[in-house]
């Protein structure tokens, strides 16, 4: 369908390639869904429609690298959640995929829209083994990009319901053992000569992906202990692993670089608000950057906060992070992470997912003006500015108006 | 031994170099001028290359080009910019102390959905670590509240943010008792569906509130059970034998303000129907996400509104919130505070007025800083009712004063100095200016 779409060149622009330094008064070039061209002072092709954004800023779509929108949405109402099991179900679960139940539709993308996201990985939340997270654009058109995108794993004291952090791993541990085991042994194990499985032929199935490194595994786990456990079994079994959390990961930060393991942070997170956190600190980001980790910035797990994103990267950079890193965090970086290509970055053949700020998008004074997705551009209009909209003019029950709800309370 | 020599080599460098007159990291001084910086009073224009005098606890004096007496310590803002110290009108820091677990929720006394006797003093635990980093985020004083359990959860607590081992060492003096009254989704979620108990639904809530404080307002006119003492500022009297009827009594006679969490516009309006029955009326709505819907109304009734920016979609009742909201209020003529709620969003509230003054404006609304100041330190004051003693820059009120890096409202904003009645509690160029919590001793989070 891309012979619908014109050419456009977003000229004058402040450009954030989402690798490394800004490219001022620049052009970028979209033809169908990607971008053809970015460059400093390049002129737009003939017949371009024109986007003057001079005295604007243009970044990559935003990304959340562990998000739960279209997931949620309200989350005290349990049959508006999704991506997850009840409360009595078996922890181990990998064979859940959040793609199955993911609403394009939900109330909370033009809301994360409005905050400057295009994409994100979308994940499961409860038990041990929690499932397979997806890749999504932030579209109502085709909007799961990647599915299956990575095997989840919770390992924190809290939300995995195991009872123990010692119980987590070790279903953990049977899992891996008994899909191996299957995986060496296929023959005998569809003519029931292997001993006795702990999980069915579809949970070993999800879980020799990941033996296979076809599938990556996120493991949840914030306490320093946790993390050097898991950097452990991933050399074990040689895993692809990515750390979400990870708020005591500064104290391990060499041991993390080492193993080769990238991570997702949430920036905000400074408090020792559980046991597995008592030593986060605001500059977990900054420690693990410079022991040269990959770091992506997330609110892990947030769905109506989504927009909240960019103001964590600006408190990432109030606390010494540096600027052109803290929107890689938010861009480039989750994509490499999950090896997503031609996303999060402006360059020829990128995907055309970038959004248009009225200033510095880390700052929380400024806002997003025109957003395009896969060279569309997308209304950013949300059930929130519908309200607005309705209200600014003067409200139904205004004193003096028909129709006035008696308060029953004089005005002094 | 190594402490010791430790010690004595601090005590000999600080005699060889007596501190320089300008340098911040020496305790407060009885007399003090900031001098030249861009002072955001709150109540009024903004001032540019300005001076503010310190004298003792109070603030004496501010303006341009004053003359600094004899004696005062001097400190050069070089252009750095000054606001009254924040005011978060709804915390639950102490009472829901970091780490979050059982033994330390003390929030909610939710055995009754009557305890207006509980006070959030007693439960608070001035070791929480939050503590230091909400004064690291320019906060001064924090009202802290008890749940929202309960119809009616009981006495809040207005403190200033000065290290202390109890609550009554931060209290602040002389600031009025407050009740936080709740409707909603909670207290029928956690009595009705938790305890198969009233209330049950949100007219069973109202229903239950109008008895309470038909009693309430019966004790209160009884004369054998009258106050012992009219004037005192504590919820309760002497003679007081139900002391929850008594700080309810309170509430009728206005003595006692009323904190009202309330989501949605209609229940703010039922609410405000039934306190007109009792001629009373609260203080102002907490959370009220609908509240732009009823602006004028609230504008009207001079009650005010402490809002969120972007907390949306938790429950069914917090799904009309808008980020506009402030903003709608503000242009309403109405008090509008911003909260936290939260022992992270409590550490940035300055952001947090920045993105509600960014949501009116892209609402097309007319926003100054010197409104948007106002939601985190004036408003505030006003709804504690702790609005003569500070939450502006102005002559007499207390010195509770914070010096930042930039604009207040950048993301990238760091409070340098934090004063409290005159003495700098807080000094980002000395980590660990502000104490430690005990429970932070052996772990290595630093702020």
């Amino acid at each position: 369908m891309t012979w619908l779409l014109l050419t456009i060149a977003i000229v004058g622009a402040t450009v954030y390639t989402g690798e490394g330094a800004p490219l001022r008064n620049a052009t970028v070039v979209i033809d169908g869904n990607r971008i053809t061209a970015v460059a400093t002072g390049l002129a737009p092709p003939d017949g371009a429609r024109v986007i003057d954004a001079s005295s604007s800023v243009v970044t990559p779509g935003l990304i959340d690298g562990a998000s739960r929108i279209g997931l949620v949405g309200i989350q005290l109402e349990s049959r508006t959640v999704e991506g997850t099991l009840g409360p009595g179900a078996d922890p181990v679960r990998a064979s859940l995929r959040v793609s199955d139940t993911f609403d394009a539709l939900s109330w909370v993308l033009p809301v994360a829209r409005s905050g400057g996201l295009t994409s994100a990985a979308i994940i499961p939340t409860g038990g041990i083994l929690q499932g397979q997270s997806a890749w999504i654009d932030l579209t109502e058109d085709d909007p799961v990009r990647r599915s299956p995108l990575a095997l989840h794993v919770s390992l924190g004291s809290k939300g995995n319901r195991a009872g123990s952090r010692a119980r987590a791993f070790l279903r953990l541990r049977e899992a891996l053992e008994d899909a191996r085991l299957v995986s060496s042994n296929r023959g005998p194990y569809l003519s029931r000569n292997l001993r006795p499985v702990s999980l069915s032929a579809a949970e070993l199935g999800v879980i020799s992906l990941a033996l296979d490194r076809e599938l990556p595994v996120v493991f949840e786990v914030d306490r320093a202990a946790d993390i050097r456990t898991v950097l452990q079994i991933v050399r074990e079994y040689r895993l692809r692993a990515i750390l979400l959390g990870a708020a005591e990961g500064w104290k391990l930060a060499d041991e993390i670089a080492a193993t080769g393991v990238p991570a997702l942070v949430n920036p905000f997170e400074n408090l020792p608000s559980d046991f597995d956190r008592l030593d986060a600190r605001a500059d977990n980001a900054l420690h693990l950057h410079r022991a040269g980790i990959p770091v992506g910035f997330t609110l892990r797990g947030a769905a109506h906060f989504a927009p909240r994103l960019r103001q964590a990267a600006g408190n990432a950079v109030r606390n010494g992070f540096p600027y052109d890193a803290a929107i890689a965090a938010i861009t480039s970086v989750p994509a490499q992470i999950f090896r997503v290509v031609d996303t999060g970055v402006l360059r020829p053949g990128a995907l055309a997912n970038l959004v248009i700020w009225n200033g510095d998008p880390l700052e929380v004074s400024s806002w997003p003006t025109r957003m395009l997705i896969r060279g569309h551009e997308v209304e950013l209009r949300s059930r929130q500015d519908q309200l607005t909209e309705r209200y600014l003019t003067p409200p139904l029950d205004k004193p003096g108006n028909a129709g006035r709800v008696d308060t029953g309370v004089s005005a002094p | 031994m190594g402490r010791v020599w430790g010690l004595l080599l601090v005590a000999c460098a600080s005699t060889a170099q007596p501190p320089a007159p300008e340098n911040p990291a020496v305790p407060a001084a009885p007399l003090m001028l900031l001098r030249g910086g861009t002072l955001m009073t709150a109540a009024g224009p903004t001032l540019e290359g300005a001076d503010l005098l310190i004298r003792g606890s109070r603030i004496e004096a501010l303006g341009i080009g004053l003359a600094a007496p004899s004696g005062a310590r001097v400190i050069d803002l070089e252009g750095r910019f000054v606001t009254p110290g924040l005011i978060d009108p709804h915390s639950h820091l102490g009472v829901y102390p970091s780490p979050r677990t059982r033994a330390h929720a003390d929030g909610n006394e939710a055995t009754d959905p009557f305890t207006p006797e509980v006070r959030a003093e007693e439960s608070f635990w001035p070791q929480d670590p939050g503590l230091r980093r909400a004064v690291a985020g320019g906060v001064t004083s924090l009202h802290v509240l008890p749940g929202s359990a309960n119809l009616v959860g009981g006495q809040g607590f207005t403190l200033k943010l000065r290290p202390a081992l109890s609550a009554a060492g931060m209290r602040l003096d002389g600031a009025p008792a407050t009740m936080k009254l709740a409707c909603g989704e909670n207290p029928k979620r956690v009595y009705g569906q938790g305890r198969k108990r009233a209330p049950a639904t949100r007219m069973g809530e109202i229903a239950l509130l109008r008895s309470k404080l038909e009693k309430a307002r019966a004790w209160a006119a009884d004369p054998d059970h009258q106050l012992a003492d009219e004037d005192s500022d504590q919820a309760t009297g002497k003679e007081a034998r139900d002391f929850g009827l008594a700080a309810l009594a309170g509430t009728l006679e206005g003595r006692v303000l009323i904190q009202n969490h309330c989501y949605r516009a209609d229940e703010m309006l039922l609410r405000l129907s039934l306190f007109g029955e009792f001629d009373t009326q609260p203080r102002a709505f907490h959370h009220a996400v609908e509240a732009y819907k009823i602006r004028e109304q609230l504008a009207a009734a001079d009650v005010g509104a402490v809002v969120w920016v972007d907390w949306w979609g938790s429950k069914l009742e917090m799904l009309d919130s808008v980020p506009a909201n402030a903003a709608l209020l503000d242009a309403a003529g109405v008090r509008v505070a911003l909260h936290s709620d939260s022992a992270y969003d409590v550490q940035h509230l300055n952001q947090e007025a920045a993105k509600a003054m960014a949501a009116g404006r892209r609402a097309g609304l007319e926003v100054e800083p010197e409104d948007a100041i106002r939601w985190v330190t004036a408003h505030p004051a006003w709804i504690l009712g702790i609005d003569d003693r500070t939450g502006t820059l102005e002559a007499g009120k207390d010195a509770d004063v914070v010096v930042w890096s930039g604009t207040p409202f950048s993301v990238y904003a760091h409070a340098d100095l934090v004063f409290i009645d005159g003495r700098l509690v807080y000094d980002r160029a000395r980590p660990g200016s502000y104490r430690v919590s005990d429970f932070e001793l052996g772990t290595r989070s630093a702020p």
